[in-house]
């Protein structure tokens, strides 16, 4: 505590972070190998590659969660013997994790002082603690009361929050994993002004993120990594995106969005006037060969509405039907049965048990249909494992790895291979591609355009608008929990998709 | 470079899977050299065949452990369904033997579906529904049987749980022994191969994905309950038969023995984890301990006082093994969920 913030103040080095020759070993993977990278004083070095390239590794190595099994770390010109969280901390090294880190039970301002708490003689200092809370929320225009409990604000805000953390414990050196693949474009743009804010305070910033068009509005450095090791760093303005893409992926790719299908057919899914908890009057439809994009803001009800859909969530009145039969409410294994699966929202809950390992949790789905007569099949398991391990290049020494082992999207994949397996009518994908690789994307887009050309129908929520421009054939626009509209693969543009998904209830034009 | 990492890594992995027939082979050579006759064929038989009984209440306790739940009413499900029956299982009754088997089997069943109802649809904690079907249960046996006991069962029944095959020196080969590891063996095939057995260790290891893979998780748990009554009422047979009595106030602390057994086998009390071969050596070591004790002459009272002192170690060294072995995957979660507040801000 008490380091000064002020710009250029005792602390003044060309490099503050100088990674030298690092290299972690994971039993079966080498993680990092002989990785070298530094940090200058007042930049964004974005850090690209992969899934499993080591990135996160690389920053656990910083933040002293890891210890390298060769190499060296300097901070601040200083040659770090033995790191730990603790002087990581003391060195003013913040991380901002892939995942959100936030605990969901404290408000906002136990949050951003865990572990630091203000203190006034023996009694915690609330009043002041409010107060600081309150001056860095509002550095962030933040416009949330510092005691709302954390599970009651979005995941942007939720961000935003352990940004501000970051801030109230004076950081100088900050890493941002992913910070966007669960933001909403106008939550980016708040982001980024307060990165570029904290650029000219002298901040240095490691930056990871497989949206690779941001990196050109954001980085100033970009290094690119591969199975551990560091491929290059250049100049944001030395490197195109093609030549980027390439050296991430080690292929040039030429068109990231496929589309090869032919016409839509029957309907599959139909929504009709449906209300649940966070969405109202949603009707839509989903037919047979197409992919529907359902965009909107984060927190606009798209994932509720998905969740109902698929039966976790319940929902009030008007009616769900696959092939115009009605879907059982609240039913997720009868859902399965009929032929719909959903990608969920939070993959390490949701999505996989983290304790169990690959082949175990892309088979959990399909367990009765794999089996003969009730019991395993086991070579024909661990075939089909093994094939979606190699056509999704999952990143893993083998099928047994347990999947808490694995890099963030390569969990991502996994989850994606369970649905991959089931043999599923109705795909829904809530964020399908969020924290994937550009090599591994376009494999994924290859497969969704490969299933919907096999007859399969994909409902695709998505925050990210090229993503919903490049591949969906229809998509609705929603807004405080209604559909506000429906725009064809044609007429569909950027703008239109914002105009609608800000439009305000009062302007009318409810969709019907 | 690689495949030496896996194979170091497989080889601990190995390591740690035997842990329990580590302590097992500590516990059996202390024995050994400071017991007196310890390691004779005759005592060797003896012990397997407690372990034999032991284990399968342990399997009857492992299927609910899985599912992150624990079942307190093992002992008053086997007093129960046995007295319930009790009548028709003397010799005088002279009903065919496996009618009755299969009637005390469905009644340790039915008593399963309940626990299973009350911890699904009425949404009661494990510990607190089985907590009160231990009483109720008991109770219940009490009320019908009144002071008495039924004595003298059925000899076809009483070969099961005591009939020696042959002999191998003086190690007797029982009907319990073979009966015991025919049930493990089928168990261990069962709860690892078949689709159901799977989903159990799924829903336990995390319930949330399991619900939103499409497996019915409640009525994994209610199936879980039913199989563990199912269980425990084949225990009850084999008990009654060989103390040739059904008695309301039989195996009064079995749930507890259940529970050691399964946890020194190597299950883990949030669910997922756990296997019937653990079990199996985890009924063989407290065995052991047992046989041994006595074999010393170690007083009961101390006898007791011990045991619970070995529990808590051999537990206490299992968690550690385990710890080891997930310790990375542990840290893994809480670096990246971040839902442990161990590491402060910092974290
Ligand atoms: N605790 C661990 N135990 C075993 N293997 C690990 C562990 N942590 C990381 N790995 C492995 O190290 C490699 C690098 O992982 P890392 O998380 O650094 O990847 P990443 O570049 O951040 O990928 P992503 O873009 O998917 O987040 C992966 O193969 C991963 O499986
Ligand atoms: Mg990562």
């Amino acid at each position: 505590m008490g380091k000064s913030f002020e710009k250029g103040a005792s602390f003044k080095v060309a490099n503050l972070v100088e990674f030298k020759n690092i290299t972690k070993r994971f039993p079966g993977v080498v993680a990092l190998n002989n990785a070298s990278a530094t940090l200058r004083e007042g930049e964004v070095h974005v850090l690209v590659g992969e899934n499993g390239a080591g990135k996160s590794t690389l920053m656990k190595i910083l933040s002293g969660a890891y210890t390298p099994d060769a190499g060296g770390l300097v901070v601040g010109g200083r040659a770090i013997e033995k790191n730990s969280p603790a002087l990581a901390a003391e060195l003013g090294i913040s991380m901002i994790y892939q995942e959100l880190n936030l605990i969901p039970e404290l408000s906002v301002m136990q949050n951003l002082f865990l572990g630091h708490e203000k203190q006034k003689l023996f009694f915690t200092d609330n009043r002041g603690m409010y107060g600081e809370a309150k001056k860095y929320l509002e550095m962030l225009n933040l416009n949330i009361d510092p005691k709302t409990q954390v599970k009651n604000i979005g995941a942007g805000t939720q961000q935003m929050v352990e940004i501000a953390k970051a801030l109230s414990k004076d950081s100088r050196i900050l890493v941002l994993d992913e910070p966007t693949s669960s933001l909403a474009d106008s939550e980016i743009k708040e982001l980024f002004r307060i990165i570029k804010l904290l650029r000219d305070r002298g901040v240095g910033m490691f930056y990871i993120s497989h949206r690779l068009e941001e990196l050109y509005e954001i980085g100033d450095r970009v290094t690119v990594m591969r199975d551990g090791s560091v491929i290059g760093t250049y100049g944001i303005n030395e490197i195109g995106m093609d030549k980027m893409i390439e050296q991430i992926a080690g292929r040039a790719i030429r068109s990231l969005f496929p589309h090869a299908r032919k016409e839509a057919r029957e309907t599959v899914l139909e929504v009709k006037n449906c209300h649940g908890d966070r969405f109202r009057d949603v009707s839509l439809k989903v037919r047979s060969g197409e992919i529907v994009g359902l965009s909107g803001l984060i927190g606009s009800g798209r994932t509720e509405l998905a969740r109902a859909i698929f039966g976790i969530d319940p929902y009030y009145c008007g009616e769900i039907l696959l092939n115009g039969k009605k879907v059982p409410a609240k039913n997720p294994q009868k859902s399965v049965a009929r032929g719909i699966g959903l990608l969920p929202e939070d993959r390490k809950v949701q999505g996989l048990s983290l304790l169990k390992g690959i082949r175990e949790n892309m088979v959990v789905t399909s367990l009765d249909r794999l089996g003969r007569r009730g019991f395993t099949n086991m070579a024909r398991e661990k075939n089909l494992c093994a094939g979606y391990v190699r056509s999704l290049s999952i990143a893993t020494p083998s099928i047994e790895k347990l999947a808490g082992f694995l890099s963030g999207g390569t969990q991502q994949k996994v989850v994606i291979a369970k649905w991959l397996i089931a043999d599923l009518k109705l795909f829904i994908f809530d964020e399908p591609t969020r924290g994937i690789d550009v090599g591994a994307k376009s494999e994924i887009y290859r497969l969704m355009d490969g299933l919907v050309g096999k007859g399969a129908a994909i409902l695709m929520i998505s925050s990210d608008l090229p993503e919903i421009l490049g591949m969906s054939d229809r998509i609705y626009v929603m807004a405080e929990g209604r559909i506000r509209g429906e725009l064809d693969r044609g007429e569909a543009t950027q703008t239109k998709i914002l105009q609608y998904a800000y439009r305000q209830e009062s302007t009318g034009g409810v969709y019907e | 470079m690689k495949n030496s990492f896996v194979v170091k890594d497989s080889i601990k992995t190995a390591a740690y899977n035997l842990s329990t027939l580590w302590i097992l082979l500590a516990i059996t050579v202390f024995f050994g050299i400071f017991g007196n006759n310890f390691l004779k064929g005759g005592n060797i038989s003896n012990i397997i065949n407690q372990a034999g009984f032991l284990a399968i209440i342990g399997v009857s306790q492992l299927v609910v452990i899985l599912t992150g739940g624990i079942n307190l009413s093992i002992g008053s499900c086997m007093a129960l369904s046995t007295v319930l029956l009790g009548p028709l299982m003397l010799a005088k009754a002279e009903m065919p033997f496996a009618l009755i088997f299969v009637m005390v089997v469905v009644c340790g069943g039915l008593i399963g579906i309940i626990n299973g109802f009350m911890v699904t649809l009425l949404n009661i904690p494990a510990f607190l529904a089985t907590f009160a079907t231990m009483y109720v249960a008991r109770g219940a046996a009490w009320l019908y049987i009144g002071k008495g006991v039924y004595y003298g069962i059925n000899e076809n029944i009483r070969f099961f749980a005591t009939g020696v095959l042959f002999r191998i020196g003086t190690f007797r080969v029982t009907m319990p022994m073979v009966l015991a590891a025919v049930f493990l063996a089928g168990m261990a095939f069962f709860i690892t191969k078949s689709n159901i057995g799977r989903k159990i260790y799924f829903t336990g290891s995390n319930p949330e994905a399991a619900r939103f893979s499409g497996i019915p998780t409640q009525r994994i748990v209610i199936f879980a309950h039913i199989l563990s009554g199912l269980i425990s009422g084949f225990a009850g047979i084999m008990y009654v038969a060989r103390i040739n009595a059904a008695d309301a106030n039989l195996g009064v602390t079995y749930h507890f023995d259940a529970i050691s057994v399964a946890l020194i086998g190597g299950a883990i009390m949030s669910g997922g984890s756990g296997s019937i071969w653990g079990v199996a050596a985890g009924a063989v070591i407290i065995s052991v301990i047992q046989s041994g004790m006595n074999n010393m002459q170690v007083p009961t009272e101390l006898q007791t006082a011990f045991l619970g002192v070995l529990i808590i170690v051999a537990v206490c060294f299992n968690t550690f093994l385990q710890k080891k072995k997930i310790q990375n995957t542990e840290r893994h979660i809480t670096d990246l969920a971040g839902k442990t507040v161990k590491g402060g801000a910092q974290a």
